[in-house]
């Protein structure tokens, strides 16, 4: 299952996904005040059946596959300029 | 009520690791059972105790992080103190129990043990001190001829939410 998403200045990307579930309204709850950063993940949330899920930073997650596919593209330059 | 015992519980941490003072006190300790060796924490530090459940796996976690578990509203991690200790827990336990414990900055989480055994009075003066100042051990006792390792939370916690300092 892909899931498109699309933030602010309109870039777009997708993740692949096991199965969507639905959609729903949450409280949001830090992950910081009882644990630590996690990269990827910008807070959790309790469910209504009382399970705990992560809300995704979809930016970092793009901006982090962004600049990976960046250096492999300035690596794969250096290479054919050598 | 609840800064009552948290001050307690600072004064009896200082006292466990200042051991120079001449003066001892007791500290009533909680005793667990992780695998085959018993260990100890302040029952002050801890706010309950509850059956384990499923945990919400984290990503990038260290091995000994169970997941995130919701308890009445706040999530908090669960350490699997076996992984964290590097030894064997017992298999095929279905009475493993979470100990819930508050740290002195608020901090809440669970440590996953395989059964509580008792309550124990320990002495300040009848710890003896591991020598590493960074370890997880403030020491051993005996209690009831059983060597017991006293939990140091203040290196849980420091394992627990990374070397950067909290704001």
């Amino acid at each position: 299952m892909v899931l498109v998403v699309e933030n602010e200045s309109g870039s777009r990307a997708a993740l692949i996904v096991d199965e969507i579930l639905g959609q729903t309204q949450v409280v949001i709850k830090s992950m910081e005040k009882n644990y630590r950063h996690i990269f990827g993940v910008s807070a959790a949330t309790i469910l209504g059946d009382g399970s705990v899920a992560l809300i995704l930073d979809v930016s970092a997650l793009i901006a982090a596959a962004l600049s990976q596919t960046e250096n492999k593209a300035a690596l794969g330059l250096s290479e054919l300029v050598s | 009520m609840n800064m009552l015992s948290t001050n307690q519980e600072t004064k009896m941490t200082d006292q466990l690791t200042t051991r120079e003072t001449a003066e001892t006190a007791t500290i009533k300790m909680i005793v667990f059972a992780v695998g085959a060796q018993e260990y100890c924490i302040p029952i002050l530090s801890v706010r309950e105790i509850r059956g384990f459940e499923k945990t919400t796996t984290l990503p990038f976690a260290p091995a000994y992080v169970c997941g995130a578990i919701n308890l009445r509203g706040i999530i908090l991690t669960v350490i699997d103190l076996a992984a964290y200790l590097n030894i064997t827990a017992e298999l095929e336990n279905s009475r493993r129990v979470v100990i819930i414990v508050e740290s002195r900055d608020g901090v809440v989480y669970g440590l996953l043990v395989d059964r509580v055994i008792d309550l124990a009075d320990v002495n300040t003066g009848d710890v003896q001190p591991t020598s590493d100042e960074g370890a997880c051990l403030h020491g051993l006792v005996l209690v009831d001829n059983r060597m017991i390792g006293i939990l140091k939370l203040d290196t849980v916690l420091k394992h627990l939410v990374g070397d950067t300092t909290k704001e």
